[in-house]
């Protein structure tokens, strides 16, 4: 079967019912692995233990990232390519990267206070995040404002295009600006800063949430297609009833 | 006033990152089964689509 089999949405609900469960099997192997990798780590020679919750949160800004990417991609699919399956793939992204955004948002918070002494301060890096946490509760509201998921997804997907331009800010904030969150220490050119000890474990994490994002991110795309069947029925039983 | 140690930071981190990831797990879950509760309520009532009712006639 080609890839393009899989913009039918039926061929794609059946291939969702057939992946996911393995996808689930495989990521819960993978927090398992990443966690236990976790728990050995050694402390840093300057932040201590707290560096834990950066297996956290480094991997979920990633995906905050990520996330907002796979919707550039799909609102591109809908608004060029006019594949049958973009526009679901946008919408079900938004509310998996926003959870991962507010547990960067969160973690970075929590970590910042025993490390800088405050749980916020508005620099180039937070900033620049909090907005995009903005952004993606404001696409889900747009989503949600209006009724027929064609108009949704055209409104929704230049608005996505727009706020594209948020990504390399997010990346770049660290070197144009002078912030108080640290430079790139892993994806730099120079290569990682950070010792083997604490970067396997990183990058095991990172894996394993995005194996969960993935895995997540198909669940509510089948979800969506089963909500527009849903809405299908809904139009189908008002056509068809007495006096119509 | 009472001394919070580093280790409830890194609890209250996990914590909250195992709160969202379940409140949206949840969520993807309950939605999954209250929409196949609703399809399988439209087939039992006959509401069908024009490609079921399509792939159902077909040899």
């Amino acid at each position: 079967m080609a890839l393009i089999d899989y913009a039918n949405p039926s061929k794609f609900l059946s291939f969702a019912d057939r992946v996911v469960p393995w996808l689930i099997g495989l990521t819960v192997l993978a927090f398992a692995f990443g966690l236990n990798q976790v728990y050995i780590a050694p402390d840093d020679y300057q932040q201590g233990a707290t560096v834990k919750i950066m297996f956290v949160h480094v991997p979920s800004a990633w995906l905050a990232m990520f996330g907002w990417a796979v919707m550039c991609v799909a609102a591109l699919g809908t608004l060029v390519w006019r594949h049958p399956l973009a526009d679901v793939a946008a919408k079900a992204a938004a509310p998996v990267g926003a959870a991962f955004t507010l547990i960067c948002l969160i973690t970075g918070s929590l970590w910042g206070r025993p490390m800088w002494g405050t749980y916020w301060v508005w620099d180039a890096r937070l900033t620049s995040v909090l907005v995009l946490f903005l952004m993606y509760l404001g696409v889900i509201a747009l989503w949600r404002t209006i009724d027929e998921p064609s108009r949704a997804a055209r409104a929704a997907a230049i608005l996505t295009l727009a706020g594209a331009v948020n990504l390399p800010i997010i990346k770049f904030s660290v070197d144009w600006w002078n912030t108080l969150h640290q430079p790139a220490s892993v994806f730099r050119l120079g290569g990682p800063t950070i010792h083997p000890d604490l970067l396997v474990p990183l990058l095991i994490m990172a894996a394993a949430f995005t194996l969960l994002f993935i895995t997540l991110h198909l669940a509510v795309m089948r979800n969506e297609i089963l909500r527009r069947r849903v809405r299908t029925m809904y139009l189908l039983q008002a056509q068809a009833a007495p006096g119509h | 006033m009472t001394l919070i140690s580093h280790a409830d930071f890194i609890y209250a981190a996990y914590g909250a990152a195992i709160v969202i990831l379940s409140l949206l797990i949840l969520w993807v879950t309950l939605d999954y089964r209250s929409l196949q509760r609703t399809l399988a309520e439209f087939e039992d009532e006959g509401v069908t689509r024009r490609s079921d009712q399509a792939a159902r006639s077909s040899p």
